[in-house]
């Protein structure tokens, strides 16, 4: 017999950037939250997948993320572990340059940790979803693990788990299969420690990366022509994002094993050569190597719409929307001698994201947030990262909130009050 | 990816890792899950970058062949290093010989093993399922997308919590008395450390004056602060907190564990930065993934290693594994954090092959700490080197019963015996 350990307005799945947002913004405005995470720690790719950078947070000067995101970043700023750069090109297009904050992961698990506890949001980690049942009155998550089973009860449930989990579970034909054709690789991220990180910096330009990808791709040790390395603040270490797995299905055991092995085996063969040609590099160590797998593709929810990249990339602004974003769309896919493809964002370079494209079909009591939101895959490939997944978190969060407090449904209530909120909160374009 | 197997192995740390090595070198062919996304375990997820007990005091070694073998190529690439032997922080009457690692090459040190001896692999892969067939056992792995069965003649339970045993028959297995549960701890790095000057505040009294101090000011949780500086790396290891009366097998008290453990380390990195010399330009490196926990649920085996067996270093017939690490129980409320018991005799105690072996089922073994043993065993039997030789033993007579279609439960110890003994030269009296 399973047993309900608690009634709740929101449950979120998902405890990344995303369901951290939404979790901490429902949370906020009043209701009680449950917030799931299958890890140890929130954050997900931003800290488990050691990301180390949230790129396109600013556009020409103004913040595209909502407050609880900018009191975050500021939050992590304040204690030494995170510093804002401006315009850092990309390893493969000196032309295309956004803002990173960078950061320590280790510390953004506790900030995030702190903020939740103190939104009051009960967090329940290394928990699995195994099942979600809409009902009339409520919708119910069942939590196991190998020793005991539990559910948890509420009124709306945000998925943010990245792969449309819980919509799956509740109706599979809810969502949309990853594409297999269009398949992006896949990365391990790892940190190197003890680097000199002046002379790490001093020599950084686009030119010299370049030289480190031509030879790294002559010697074999690396399987693309991308480095993207990022000099993590407070710290002597570099991470590198530089593995790529073709071809692995994220959905099946057996696939991704073998790109866990393989990307590892990179990161093998690749220190000796990092250490030998990157400067400040000599004296370097393998410091770290991320606790998950970051996975580009997504499953995603077959939503009430479905945004088009070309939308994106004109900057159309929905008459719903409820998020923005500003980096452009790239895809990790070889083609024409380059390993990954650009799309930038025309007009104002600001895009918006529909609040239709939160919420899954055939549903009443569900709405997705992060990068498994309905949108095409170049619509995805923009809205993937983490500047827009907190945007998008926050929206969802604001939405649950307003269903709850107006005792309305998902799809009643009133978008213009809706916006307004969302606009309070500091979201530009809105 | 082949659905068959002579011997399947749930649970890569080092019990697992070394007893899919053992099975699939005697010829089995061997699979082996494991629920993260990297093998090591405790080691490696659990940041515990310190192998303690390898050899007794005066440098005999309890190590089995496949532990020396990853030991030497971990020194050979300058991510090991043996560093004799050394008092406890919590009380320098004891000590013992510690070898340091960097956990991350840990990491690839083990994906290299397992794949040269041919073992097939799944990351990312617990069982949900585990039942007894005709042909032996079969285990469903899913995730929410994917799922399919794998069968093996054999099952070798290395989870550290007899997990997948519990789920094939919760009364196969026993859980400790919540009263008596032991202290969690989550293990975290620094890095940019002055590590020459760092080893100044090792010297005992010194580090018993930080620990006080930290104590008295509220700085940290209780009087432990475990720490090793890590070889190749400027980088140390620090265990300084506790969390009481967490059971890892219930969630909401695992994310307490969680979430205490880790507000302790926030609280004691201001202090320690202030107060221990080389760490004035540290930052934290990394956040242990999974919680250290010194409990698990056991097996019911043939045979149960006692304290008395442990703390006596008595002879049994059946010995295929050995331990030197002194008996410490960890408690959480006291007011000294851990207690200590010297093994007796010359120094080095036997494992039974009986406390391996389920004895509710002809092909179930376990391969890690979750042996059957009492719980005062338990506390010298939990260190990687015993949990290394457990696995070994454990490998080779899974690889046995398979290839035999034997019941492991009258399986001749001998036999195993046989084969371990010329990997333990310094243990030859004890077999």
């Amino acid at each position: 017999m399973e047993k309900i350990k608690g009634y709740v307005d929101v449950i979120i799945v998902g405890g990344g950037m995303a369901g951290f947002t939404a979790a901490v913004s429902a949370a906020r405005k009043g209701c009680q939250v449950v917030l799931i995470e299958k890890n140890e720690c929130l954050g997900g790719l931003a800290t488990s997948g050691m990301i180390s950078e949230i790129i396109a947070m600013y556009k020409d000067g103004q913040i595209m993320v909502p407050h609880i995101s900018a009191e975050l970043m500021e939050r992590m700023i304040k204690i030494g572990a995170a510093k804002h750069w401006g315009n850092v090109f990309t390893s493969v297009d000196e032309s295309v340059q956004t803002d990173r904050l960078r950061y320590n992961s280790e510390y953004l698990k506790i900030i995030l940790d702190q903020m939740a506890e103190e939104a009051g949001v009960a967090v329940i980690l290394t928990a699995e979803v195994c099942q979600v049942k809409e009902g009339e009155e409520d919708i119910t998550a069942v939590i196991h693990n190998g020793y005991h089973e539990f559910s948890v009860c509420g009124k709306i449930l945000i998925d943010a788990t990245g792969n449309a989990n819980s919509v799956y579970m509740a109706n599979p034909l809810s969502t949309v299969a990853p594409p297999k054709e269009m398949r992006q690789a896949v990365t391990t991220i790892f940190k190197l420690g003890g680097v000199d990180t002046k002379v790490f910096l001093d020599k950084l330009c686009f030119k010299e990366v370049q030289r480190l990808i031509q030879l790294g791709c002559e010697k074999g040790v690396f399987p693309t022509k991308v480095l993207g390395m990022c000099s993590i603040t407070g710290t002597d270490q570099v991470s590198f994002n530089c593995t790529r797995v073709a071809n692995v299905n994220h959905e099946s055991i057996t696939s991704v094993s073998y790109g866990l092995r393989q990307t590892r085996q990179q990161i093998f063969d690749m220190i000796p050569f990092l250490r030998k040609e990157v400067a400040g590099c000599q004296n370097a160590y393998l410091s770290n190597i991320a606790s998950g797998l970051g996975v580009r593709d997504r499953r995603r929810i077959n939503a009430e719409y479905e945004m088009k990249g070309d939308e994106l990339i004109q900057a159309v602004v929905y008459s719903d929307a409820v998020a923005v974003g500003c980096y452009p769309a790239d895809f990790h896919i070889e083609k024409d001698g380059k390993s990954i493809q650009f799309c930038k964002i025309q007009r104002d370079g600001i895009y918006t994201i529909s609040y239709r494209s939160l919420l899954p079909k055939e549903t009443k009591r569900i709405l997705a947030a992060g990068k498994c939101i309905g949108g095409d895959d170049i619509a995805h490939a923009a809205f993937r990262t983490m500047g827009p997944i907190q945007c998008i978190g926050n929206a969802a969060g604001v939405a649950a909130a307003l269903a709850i407090k107006q005792d309305k449904t998902l799809r009643q209530i009133n978008i213009e009050e809706l916006q307004s909120v969302i606009r309070k909160d500091g979201v530009p374009k809105i | 990816m082949d659905r068959n197997y002579d011997v399947i192995v749930v649970g890569g740390g080092w019990g697992g890792v070394v007893a899919a090595v053992a099975a699939a070198r005697q010829g089995a062919r061997t699979l082996i899950m494991e629920r993260e996304n990297c093998f090591g375990g405790t080691a490696t997820c659990g940041e515990v970058c310190e192998i303690d007990g390898s050899y007794t005091e005066d440098g005999r070694c309890v190590l089995p062949e496949i532990g020396k073998e990853i030991i030497k190529r971990g020194i050979q690439k300058g991510v090991m290093k043996k560093e004799g032997y050394i008092p406890m922080s919590s009380n320098p009457d004891h000590g013992c010989d510690r070898i340091r690692f960097n956990p991350e090459e840990l990491k690839l040190l083990f994906d290299e093993i397992v794949l040269e001896a041919g073992v097939s692999i799944l990351f990312m892969a617990s069982p949900k399922q585990v039942k007894q067939t005709e042909a032996g056992v079969e285990i469903l792995v899913n995730n929410p997308y994917d799922e399919f069965r794998v069968a093996g003649k054999i099952l070798i339970d290395a989870t550290g919590n007899s997990e997948a045993v519990y789920l094939m028959d919760p009364d196969a297995t026993v859980k400790t008395d919540v009263r008596k549960m032991q202290g969690v701890t989550m293990i975290y790095r620094l890095g940019n450390v002055d590590s020459e000057r760092y080893r100044n505040n090792l010297e005992p009294d010194k580090l018993a004056r930080i620990i006080d101090r930290g104590v008295q000011e509220g700085a940290l949780a209780v009087r432990i602060l475990a720490t090793c500086p890590l070889p190749g790396m400027t980088e140390i290891s620090i265990s300084t907190t506790r969390a009481a009366d967490v059971d890892i097998e219930d969630l909401e008290s695992y994310t307490r564990g969680i979430l205490e453990t880790r507000a302790q380390i926030q609280k004691s990195m201001p202090y320690l930065k202030a107060n221990m010399e080389g760490l004035e330009n540290a930052y934290l490196s990394s956040l242990a993934g999974a919680l250290g926990v010194r409990e698990r649920r056991k097996i019911k085996g043939m045979t149960e290693l006692t304290g008395e067996m442990v703390i006596s270093a008595k002879r049994i017939e059946e010995a295929v594994a050995f331990g030197c690490y002194p008996v410490d129980i960890h408690r959480a409320t006291e007011e000294y954090a851990v207690q200590f018991s010297e093994i007796g005799g010359d120094g080095i105690y036997p494992i039974p092959y009986g406390a391996l072996v389920s004895r509710e089922y002809p092909n179930v073994l376990a391969g890690c700490k979750a042996i059957c043993s009492d719980e005062v065993a338990f506390a010298s039997h939990r260190t990687m080197p015993s949990v290394m030789g457990i696995g070994n033993a454990a490998g080779i007579a899974a690889a046995i019963a398979a290839k035999e279609e034997s019941d492991l439960r009258t399986l001749d110890a001998r036999r195993i015996q046989e084969i371990i003994r010329q990997e333990y030269p310094d243990c030859a009296g004890l077999i």
